[in-house]
């Protein structure tokens, strides 16, 4: 082949990939929905994955009905010295920025407990816990002070298992009631914890990891439904086999279709990295200039994975389906958003099945690391991972009809 | 096998076979340069399937096929035929949220050699449509489209698959003329269709396809000639006594058949102004007479004992 020839052929096919490139382009512009759904998604999912697991946003607090049923009497007079009184200001009563603090609120509740046990109580009420100080609580307190062999002085703490949350509020109570029995006994803790970020974490905060695996999680889902649509539709339309037998390769069409993703990929990260800035105050200086590359070859990650998965999908109806499988799994193991040291052994090791997981560490390495000695390898892994998924995909692309 | 140059289209044997059909089943045929070949068949016959073949686009059993001098067998020879060749699929369809310019654009930008965009609009007299959107077109100017879509590389072969399936009786007549155009400017046309005017009217060459294989093969005049019924004759008189006057008078011309107030003889060699001499001659009165000619979908029904036209759907 000639030189003239073999340049000229370089410009035709480049031509040809950036006919389609552009034409999806325009045919995107042109669907108000496909923008509207564009531009929505990544912003309900910063928001709701942002206020879900960053800790941002109005704090949570936990009601918690209290029944006091101790009276501390000597005689005919009250004592002044109340510990029933101690623990419920220990729990933050009458003190609303301890109880912000704690994560709880006590609601006062009163009734009858050999009228109605405290179990049915809860069941009629819709209650998700209750604590109770039954009757003489404060007495015994006073006596185990008196006498270190009295029996122990305990509240009953009632709990729905149906709520995650009780589990919390059973801690907040316990810690409440150690740093009650500190008081009381006066015991002088001589050991602790202090807390110290590694240097490079000093400035960011919770929000900061997250927003990097967000963009990647929304990519992943956004951009791999879509393109397993566009292509089981092409395939039942027929303008996927009218463009084969036109002088456009297969791979060309692969690679416009990945040219499209990288694009609407970084349209997508900089729409969720803006409003993570405004909603959850993110701070942009920490994206690392790697980020674009990560994003880049996760990009074409996932559209080559949308090509694999679209060989085997036989109708538009069931690309959604067929991605859903894939990317729900993949969204919540991968670390992106659950650390996976959280998850069992076992679903760690699923995790590492998924491209995600390898492209979120690559995003976190390069945000704490930001050196390359650090990041090359989850760096190199996805690098690998978008130019062989993008052969694999552009391989496995039915071009022909059977 | 080797290709003379006067064929565009040279195939031998070719099957396709799916698990338990042959859709294809040993078609070898010729089509010469600058001819519209048109396949006439069924749908069902695989009629689209040996296109789809021929383009690059399906792959066969076996056999052989040349277009255009390129064995579609090797890589090369395909990729270099995809750049001469013009398609236009059973079941068209392009980009929805293009206009009729963007999408002629969109597809040109495919080849090296391109004709301008607006002669195409207007070839296919879409002038006043080219900057509507590809989804608000109706069928017939989709279709339309479509051809366009077919020449934007100036091919020097143009398949055309049921080009005119679906179009009302003026934009069929329309596809026509732009078909006969192509056939001027010496372009070759493989064209499939079910509706035996179409191949008649067109057609240089007509190949006629039933389950897989080739039945009939010849100009229309030849397959009619070979194949078709005899010419007929049709007397219409006023009553039934006048009918049975015709009857005695011309009974030696042929077979005839009777029908209320008409009589209908079947002959090779006799002509219409034999029969109204006789029947002057006899002073026999009659309304009207008029002669029937074989048609292709009688070649179809003589060869293979079945409607051209079926009840099925336009799916082949």
């Amino acid at each position: 082949m000639s030189k003239r020839r073999f340049f000229k052929n370089i410009y035709l096919s480049l031509r040809r990939i950036w006919a389609e490139t552009s034409r999806i382009g325009l045919g995107w512009v042109r669907s108000p929905a496909a923008v509207f759904f564009t531009f929505i998604y990544p912003i309900i999912m910063i928001l709701l994955f942002g206020y879900l697991f960053a800790g941002e946003g109005t704090t949570t607090l936990y009601s918690l009905p209290y029944l006091n049923e101790d009276t501390y009497q000597v005689g005919n007079a009250t004592l002044p010295y109340y510990p029933a009184q101690e623990l419920l200001t220990e729990l933050g009563l009458n003190n609303d920025s301890l109880g912000e603090a704690l994560g709880i609120k006590l609601i006062p509740v009163n009734f009858n407990t050999s009228e109605i046990l405290p179990q049915n109580w809860m069941k009629e009420q819709n209650a998700a816990y209750l604590l109770r100080i039954p009757k003489g609580w404060s007495a015994m307190v006073n006596a185990s002070l008196l006498n270190a062999s009295a029996p122990k002085a305990l509240v009953q703490y009632y709990y729905d298992p149906g709520y995650t949350s009780s589990t919390e509020v059973m801690k907040i109570i316990d810690n409440a009631l150690k740093e009650l029995n500190a008081q009381l006994f006066n015991i002088e803790t001589s050991i602790g914890i202090i807390t110290t970020t590694t240097p490079e974490r000093e400035e960011l905060s919770y929000i900061d990891f997250y927003i990097p695996g967000i963009i990647m999680v929304t990519l992943s889902t956004s951009g791999m439904m879509g393109l397993v649509s566009t292509v089981a539709e092409g395939r039942r339309n027929g303008i996927i086999f009218k463009m084969s037998a036109t002088p456009m390769k297969k791979w060309e069409w692969a690679l416009a279709q990945e040219i499209w993703q990288i694009i609407i990929s970084l349209v997508i990260a900089l729409l969720t990295a803006l409003t993570g800035v405004i909603a959850f105050g993110f701070q942009l200086s920490a994206i690392h200039p790697l980020h674009v590359v990560i994003l880049i070859f996760g990009s074409m990650t996932f559209a080559g994975l949308a090509l694999i998965i679209a060989r085997f999908v036989k109708s538009p109806e069931g690309a959604v389906a067929a991605t859903l499988a894939f990317v729900f799994p993949q969204m919540f193991l991968s670390g992106s958003i659950i650390p996976p040291e959280v998850m069992p052994e076992f679903l760690q090791q699923i995790a590492r099945i998924f491209p995600l997981y390898y492209i979120a560490k690559a995003m976190r390495a390069a945000m704490l690391e930001a050196t390359l000695p650090k990041v090359w390898l989850p760096l190199g892994i996805t690098i690998a991972m978008g130019v062989i998924f993008f052969i694999l995909g552009s391989a496995l692309t039915i071009w022909k009809k059977d | 096998m080797k290709l003379e140059n006067e064929h565009a289209i040279i195939t031998e044997d070719l099957v396709k076979k799916y698990k338990n059909v042959v859709a294809v089943d040993g078609i070898s045929l010729k089509v010469k340069k600058g001819e519209v070949f048109a396949f006439l068949g069924p749908n069902g016959a695989g009629k689209t399937t040996t296109v789809e073949i021929l383009e690059g686009v399906r792959t066969k059993t076996s056999g052989k096929a040349y277009v255009l001098g390129y064995d579609i067998d090797k890589r090369q020879d395909l990729e270099q035929l995809k750049k001469k060749i013009g398609t236009l699929p059973q079941e068209f369809n392009t980009h929805q949220n293009l206009t009729v310019r963007e999408n002629l654009k969109f597809w040109s930008r495919m080849y090296a050699k391109n004709l301008p965009i607006d002669d195409l609009i207007a070839l296919v007299n879409l002038e006043e449509k080219a900057k509507e959107r590809y989804k608000n077109l109706s069928g017939g100017l989709q279709r339309r489209l479509g051809i366009a879509i077919a020449l934007v590389n100036d091919p020097e072969l143009v398949f055309l698959d049921e080009p005119t399936t679906g179009l009302d009786p003026r934009a069929r007549r329309e596809t026509w003329a732009v078909i006969e155009g192509l056939k001027q400017k010496g372009k070759t046309v493989f064209l499939t269709t079910h509706y035996m005017e179409e191949a008649e009217v067109l057609a240089d060459t007509v190949a006629i396809i039933h389950k897989g294989k080739i039945v009939a093969l010849g100009s229309p005049a030849e397959l009619i000639d070979k194949y078709g019924s005899e010419n007929k004759i049709i007397v219409r008189g006023s009553s039934s006594k006048t009918r049975d006057l015709i009857h005695r008078t011309l009974f030696q011309l042929g077979p005839m058949e009777t029908a209320e107030g008409e009589v209908m003889i079947s002959t090779k060699k006799a002509k219409i102004a034999e029969v109204i001499e006789l029947l002057e001659k006899e002073k026999v009165p009659y309304r009207d007479i008029i002669t029937q000619r074989p048609s292709l979908e009688d070649v179809f029904l003589n060869l293979t004992g079945e409607r051209l036209l079926g009840e099925r759907g336009d799916e082949d």
